[in-house]
């Protein structure tokens, strides 16, 4: 039953392997190469004098993508890839939680 | 903490009725969304939400430098968008700032829904609405895809500085006239880094799996 719906399933887990590998390769070339410079908000709130007012998180878990008792870029890369792991698990379970099975039926329309 | 950094909005910078009102209007867009995408999301895209997700997340990690020692980061709600289709998408980016806030004190918690707003509904759902309306004049999504896209890309972070501005100087941290052409300047010029960042992630997507711009479009709407 080779039809259109089963062409268009994102192949075996190739694809979703791949464009996690991607994002693993972002996170690891942030590690080494991300400006440190503030981001626009930030380079804002310094400017025009609100920088100041900004409060911290009550509580500190991987702040600023550091991971705690590391250093250096590999403190960055843990951090950067427990976040593609959480993310990537979370919105694929939301994905299956809120999903109806289509793709082994005749695609609507 | 003066030396606090951040990407997102942190709290303390937007007032308290606002942060409240941006939260309403977030909570009801979100359950929209949730419900939208119950109704339509094919099963396969399922894995699809999460490679997003991940992606969004590792981008967002990569300052690029903008200019005079600012830099600028993607945002990714038209790509997500545009893969996904809108509410979907919005779904990702809510998750996105929500993990980024929990986990990694990016962004604060209660001005979360005001992020959320800001990136994840301006910046994705109007995003999307202007890329579907560029698309159509420009000779169908098939042709303009790429450029469409491009447009809708700049024009949401600079959609969504424009809305953070509006927060700051109604929350009176900041007079309007004074955070407009400061947050305007910088954006537009991230806008580009926005653009070329979500011209290229779709174009890459064109070359190895075109087929996956179909997934949006038979999804029952």
């Amino acid at each position: 039953m080779q039809t259109d719906s089963q062409r268009t399933t994102p192949r075996r887990r190739g694809w979703v392997l791949g464009a996690l590998v991607i994002a693993i390769i972002i996170v690891v070339a942030a590690a080494f190469l991300a400006s440190g410079d503030p981001d626009g908000l930030e380079r804002v709130a310094e400017d025009t004098g609100f920088l100041d007012a900004a409060e911290g998180s009550p509580f500190s878990i991987i702040a600023d993508y550091v991971f705690p008792g590391m250093d250096g870029p590999m403190a960055t890369i843990v951090a950067g890839v427990i976040g593609v792991a959480v993310l990537f698990g979370l919105l694929w379970l939301v994905g299956r939680m809120l999903a109806r099975r289509r793709g082994a039926g005749p695609a609507p329309r | 903490m003066p030396s606090l950094s951040f990407l997102h909005a942190p709290d303390g910078i937007v007032s308290m009725p606002i942060m409240i009102a941006m939260w309403v209007v977030t909570g009801v867009v979100v359950a929209i969304a949730v419900r939208r995408t119950n109704q339509t999301l094919d099963d396969r895209v399922a894995p699809l939400l999460g490679v997003m997700a991940a992606f969004i997340f590792a981008a967002q990690m990569f300052n690029f430098p903008v200019f005079g020692g600012t830099s600028g980061h993607l945002l990714g709600g038209v790509l997500a968008a545009v893969l996904l289709g809108p509410w979907a998408a919005t779904l990702v980016m809510t998750a996105v700032v929500a993990v980024q806030a929990l986990l990694f004190q990016d962004g604060g918690l209660v001005v979360m829904g005001a992020n959320i707003f800001n990136m994840g509904i301006v910046g994705t759902l109007g995003g999307y609405a202007l890329y579907r309306v560029l698309a159509g004049i420009l000779g169908g999504e098939q042709r303009a895809r790429l450029p469409a896209a491009a447009i809708a890309a700049w024009t949401s972070v600079v959609g969504g500085a424009l809305a953070m501005t509006i927060q700051l100087g109604a929350s009176g941290t900041v007079p309007f006239e004074i955070a407009l052409p400061a947050m305007l300047g910088v954006h537009v010029l991230i806008g580009i880094g926005e653009a070329l960042i979500t011209v290229a992630a779709l174009a890459f997507i064109g070359v190895t799996r075109a087929d996956l711009f179909r997934l949006r479009d038979t999804q029952a709407v």
